[in-house]
């Protein structure tokens, strides 16, 4: 029986996201894959059933490590700036520490395996963060908007700053650290702008 | 539960659905997928024993080509 090697496993797991992020979707080949991870093709197979599967695996576990990342020290009863304040901080900690990963995820997102995805962690995430957007609006500290609009306003700041930290650069391609100090910054004007 | 690896040339959805009641009447396969994406046509069997001989000997039998991956 061929048994399960977890280090064998991280490898492959670790190796398709670069490829992924490097090559796109289409680049990735279990063939291929196998070469970079040096093991059989039949041994990528011991674990995903096939290259789909290894795609959905991949893109649903780096989602469940984000939101579980989000979500520490975060409680839908804080208030909206407190509660904002650990999760830009939170997901700023996760995609600079894992800048290969922000990619994977970025495509992931643009791709039909962000819809499995969001289905799959639904429950933990939007169920909680509805929770949160909520309260905010009843307590008068956050404004009703669409989704999206709220989203726009209330996170892609954020990833952009992280995109430029993560790139090295900024607008202009001089060099961009996203320290506290910026973060706090960009966070109290989003707020500002997100208050009734 | 034990995993078997086979390249094969069951390339086309005609030669998947001739396959198809094969794999899904064998008394000893759990389950079975075949990775459309791979030029290889990997066919992946979960299995309640060890021995491949006896998946490679009933599918090339039935007219395809099939060969052990080994690890």
């Amino acid at each position: 029986m061929r048994e399960r090697d977890p280090n064998k496993e991280q490898i492959i797991r670790h190796n398709a996201i670069e490829m992924i992020v490097k090559d796109g979707f289409d680049g990735l080949s279990m063939q291929k894959l196998a070469k970079k991870s040096n093991v059989s093709p039949a041994t990528i197979y011991i674990y995903f059933k096939d290259r789909n599967d290894l795609i959905e695996q991949l893109a649903i576990d780096s989602a469940n490590a984000l939101v579980a990342h989000t979500f520490k020290g975060f409680s839908p009863d804080m208030t909206f700036a407190q509660g904002m304040k650990i999760q830009w901080q939170n997901r700023a900690d996760f995609f600079i520490a894992h800048p290969i990963q922000a990619k994977f995820m970025e495509q992931v997102k643009h791709s039909p395996v962000g819809v499995l995805v969001h289905q799959k962690i639904k429950k933990e995430f939007s169920i909680v963060m509805r929770d949160f957007i909520l309260k905010a609006i009843k307590n008068k500290e956050l404004i009703k908007l669409p989704i999206e609009i709220f989203w726009s306003l209330a996170f892609a700041p954020l990833y952009q700053l992280i995109k430029f930290h993560n790139d090295g650069y900024g607008l202009h391609h001089e060099p961009f650290v996203l320290t506290k100090a910026i973060l706090n910054r960009t966070l109290k004007i989003t707020l500002k702008g997100l208050k009734p | 539960m034990h995993i078997h690896v086979f390249k094969t040339n069951i390339s086309t959805l005609e030669k998947r659905n001739a396959v198809q009641s094969l794999l899904n009447s064998h008394h000893a396969i759990i389950k079975w997928n075949i990775d459309k994406w791979d030029d290889d046509n990997i066919l992946r069997i979960e299995a309640l024993h060890e021995n491949s001989n006896e998946f490679i000997h009933c599918i090339g039998e039935a007219g395809f080509d099939i060969q052990l991956l080994e690890d």
